[in-house]
């Protein structure tokens, strides 16, 4: 057997066993979900030219603060989402004549904010790894301002994002504290996350029509956090 | 094009007595000349006093193209000229030890040179506003210490304060004064009287008397022609050149005083002065003395003394201006653009020649060749010996030796060891020049050679390459300059160069980034610091070399070069610079005594107005008005399981 299809095998063996006990079960073994809430850190890497000249290419980190509804949660997960993101970070001033980095400070701080909506594959009755996609409208608040008082600069981007990534059933690890929670406290699952994101924050409204920034804000997240679903 | 002069060849001939190797020099016309990339679109050009400076206003920018000739290598310098939109003419002002610049225009700028620093900094700029007019000539006048402009269009003259700039432009009292041509040109004719030139149409001569401030015109000997140039003669009087090529002469002429002549009384035997009994003079009692009313002395308008209008004496008021005699010298041939009178001789500007000529006359005596047509001329101190000439379109300034024009081809870039010996190549002469010239050397000082006398001589051929060696025991450790000169027997020529000799290590990978006003100096620290006491940061607006003092300073001038820094420190941020003016930074090691280590590599800096990617990508912005974030964000998670107890709640559960 290759490789090549160990990994689905194992996948199944997983989830079916739980799947089979989920559709066998005649009492609901844990409340029904309609909320969810998610905090996650990871690292920002926005694509910009311009920006990078600025701030430079590496990864800065961010957190991200996520609510939700789950109107639909059986088989296929869905939830509609808020986020949102913040990172603070500093980077050198550009030289306006000759360019290039200067020797002055500049603090960037930036906000993204997000609906999305997620689908995720929850087949099987306490799922250990639900994969789940997306796809979402960002707006994208920056804000850039001089250390000691100097000038302060605040503008925006929006577009769309797309997302993809897998969420870690913690439940898995003590399956019994975690029926005790959801009934004491009504949070059916926790969740471990991984997400990749990309923003394609390179729009705004200039007299009257979107057009493209003067720079855009465009990029990937990844993301890792803990997601609550009640 | 408008002209400014000064009674520089006369004003500075104090640096003769100090210069030890040069003679004083003959004429120019003897050797080739050197061009010089000076900057573009130049109008006028002046050798500041001290010889160090030339200099020329560019109208573009507009800037001031200069370069410091104690180094021949030196490259020029541009620097903005703040305050003045419209440049039309230079002069030199100020004292062979204080040089200033100043340039005229829509305003007048008091340019101060500093030439303590090796190489000379420009110090400062100083506006003088001028209410409604211009400034189309200027001149200088060493011993009041204040210049004269000539304003063409409105047909004035005008005061311009100088020292320590605390008045404006005409500011005096009866001042500006009117002049009943158009003033193109000026020139000091003697210590109370400027020499006015210009014309509307047909050239117009008049003195100024600068007690009585009326301009009384003078009766010329040609009734065509435009003016092109009026300068100060070496011994009195003042020249007018013509571009019809006349050579005028305006000098006092024959007087109708009685004044210093034999027959007059004045100061002679025979006549009513100061020189023996008998005569109406200060000797004894009994002459017409000092003493009473009536008599010949200095008591009283109606004695024949120097007291007032009407009598018959040596004084200012006395002197009748229109008895200024102007003579036609001769012609210098047309298409003549500007003179220099010195070495006792006429220095004639005309296309791709200077020329000399007889003062008597306007004969042709020598000449020289530049490598295009030139516009101005200007000359440096006759000790200095050299003449300049601005060529046009070119951005050239043409150097017009006083000997063979030294070209120090090489010389050490690198620190020297105790036991090396400093070697200088160098070229005498310019291509065409022939014979020989002997090379002398002296140890820092000034360009005039008052250093300290190096044994180490030798000759060098003409436009031949030449080694001068200079053994190490001759040398002083740390960071010095050794001036050359060349000695042609009719004309002595000059150059420097800079070396370090000593064991202090050179300081590695000096940077220098610009910020906004500020430049941040950084630098690794020597691994072997066993002599190295501390550091010293060294800055100027101007690039410099080995040996040089560069004295750069903030804009409040709290911060001066050098800056001292303690050993440890790596970095040193350099704050209140001029945006838009470049700085060149070097940092130096220290040792105990305060010597310097070598000067190593040069950083250069631009400071300028920075931002960040909105601010410089033209953002348009928004208005958003958001709070700050508390940087509590996880707060809001928690609020997730209040909201899920109380949904438990609400349903039963428990």
């Amino acid at each position: 057997m290759t490789k090549r299809f160990l990994a689905p095998l194992l996948l199944l063996a997983l989830v079916l066993p739980t799947a089979a006990q989920a559709q066998n079960s005649e009492i609901p073994l844990e409340s029904k979900k309609f909320m969810n809430a998610g905090l996650g850190f990871g690292w920002h890497f926005l694509q910009d030219d311009a920006y990078q000249g600025v701030y430079g290419d590496k990864g800065r980190f961010l957190t991200k603060l996520q609510f939700g509804v789950v109107p639909w949660s059986k088989y296929v997960h869905v939830e509609i989402n808020g986020t949102f993101s913040f990172t603070q970070f500093t980077g050198q001033q550009q030289l306006s004549i000759s360019g290039g980095a200067s020797a002055d400070d500049i603090m960037f701080t930036l906000m993204p904010i997000g609906v999305d909506l997620l689908v995720g594959i929850d087949i099987a009755y306490e799922q250990p790894v639900v994969p789940f996609g997306g796809i979402g409208f960002n707006y994208t608040v920056f804000r850039e301002n001089e250390p000691n008082g100097g000038d302060t600069f605040t503008g925006y981007r929006f577009g769309p994002s797309f997302f993809f990534g897998g969420a870690f059933l913690l439940d898995w690890i003590e399956r019994g504290r975690a029926s005790e929670v959801d009934s004491k406290a009504g949070i059916n699952d926790a969740f471990f996350t991984i997400e990749g994101r990309y923003n394609q924050a390179t729009k705004l409204s200039q007299d009257g029509a979107i057009a493209d920034g003067p720079f855009t804000l465009r990029g990937w997240q990844v993301t890792m956090g803990v997601k609550l679903v009640i | 094009m408008k002209h400014c002069t000064s009674r520089f060849a006369l004003g500075s001939f104090a640096l003769l007595g100090v210069l030890v190797a040069a003679p004083l020099h003959a004429e120019v016309t003897d050797y080739g000349s050197k061009d010089l990339q000076l900057g573009d679109d130049a109008i006028g050009l002046a050798v500041g006093f001290g010889d160090r400076v030339v200099a020329a206003p560019q109208t573009t920018g507009p800037v001031l193209g200069w370069i410091d000739t104690i180094d021949w290598r030196n490259d020029a310098t541009q620097t903005s000229l703040d305050d003045i939109d419209d440049v039309r003419c230079i002069v030199a002002a100020g004292t062979a030890e204080n040089p200033i610049l100043l340039v005229g225009g829509d305003s007048v700028l008091l340019v101060d040179v500093d030439i303590d620093a090796a190489p000379a900094a420009i110090a400062s700029q100083t506006d003088l506003p001028i209410n409604n007019g211009v400034v189309d000539a200027l001149v200088w006048d060493p011993d009041a210490e204040v210049a004269y402009g000539a304003d063409t269009d409105n047909a004035l003259l005008r005061w311009i304060p100088v020292t320590g700039a605390s008045g404006s432009v005409d500011s005096e009292d009866g001042w500006p004064v009117s002049v009943s041509f158009a003033p193109t040109h000026l020139a000091m004719y003697d210590a109370s009287t400027v020499l006015v030139a210009g014309g509307d149409g047909t050239p117009a001569v008049g003195l100024l008397d600068l007690d009585a401030l009326t301009v009384t015109s003078l009766t010329l000997p040609v009734d065509s022609g435009r003016v092109v140039a009026a300068r100060a003669a070496e011994d009195g009087g003042a020249w007018v050149l013509l571009d019809s090529g006349d050579l005028l002469r305006i000098e006092e002429g024959a007087t109708g005083d009685d004044d210093d002549s034999v027959g007059d009384d004045d100061d002679s035997v025979g006549d009513d002065d100061d020189s023996a009994v008998g005569d109406d003079d200060d000797s004894a009692v009994g002459d017409d003395d000092d003493s009473a009313v009536g008599d010949d002395d200095d008591s009283a308008v109606g004695d024949d003394d120097d007291s007032a209008v009407g009598d018959d004496d040596d004084s200012a008021a006395a002197r009748d201006l229109r008895d200024a005699a102007v003579t036609l010298v001769g012609s210098v041939g047309s298409g003549a653009v500007d003179l220099i009178a010195r070495d006792g001789v006429v220095y004639v500007l005309s296309g791709n020649t200077v020329s000399s000529h007889d003062v008597g006359d306007a004969d042709l005596r020598d000449s020289v060749s530049l490598s295009s047509a030139g516009v101005a001329l200007a000359a440096s101190s006759a000790a200095d010996g050299n003449l300049y000439a601005l060529l046009a379109d070119t951005g050239l300034v043409s150097v017009v030796p006083g000997g063979p024009f030294l070209d120090v081809t090489d010389a050490p870039t690198t620190a020297l060891g105790t036991s090396d010996d400093l070697e200088i190549t160098f070229t005498a002469g310019v291509s065409g020049d022939s014979g020989t010239c002997t090379w002398t050397a002296t140890l820092d000082g000034t360009i005039a050679g008052d250093g300290t006398a190096l044994s180490a001589t030798g000759d060098a051929t003409l436009g031949e390459s030449t080694t001068a060696t200079i053994p190490a025991d001759e040398l002083d450790t740390g960071s010095h300059r050794v001036f050359l000169f060349c000695d042609a027997g009719d004309g002595v020529s000059r150059a420097s160069v800079t070396y370090y000799q000593g064991d202090l290590p050179e300081i590695a990978d000096v940077a220098a980034t610009a910020g906004d006003a500020r430049v941040v100096v950084t630098w690794t620290e020597p691994e072997d610091e066993e002599d190295v006491a501390g550091y010293e940061i060294l800055f100027d607006t101007t690039t410099f070399a080995e040996g040089d003092e560069p004295s750069g300073s903030n804009a409040d001038g709290t911060i001066t070069s050098p800056i001292s820094v303690e050993l440890g420190t790596a970095s040193f941020e350099v704050t209140g610079l001029a945006n838009g003016s470049a700085y060149t930074f070097a940092v130096v090691a220290v040792d105990s005594d305060g010597n310097r280590g070598p000067l190593g590599t040069l950083a250069e800096a631009f400071p300028q107005v920075t931002g960040g990617i909105a601010a410089l990508a033209g953002d348009p912005g928004c208005t958003c008005d958001y709070p700050a974030p508390t940087g509590r964000p996880a707060l809001a998670f928690l609020v997730l399981p209040l909201l899920a107890l109380i949904r438990r709640r609400r349903s039963g559960a428990c």
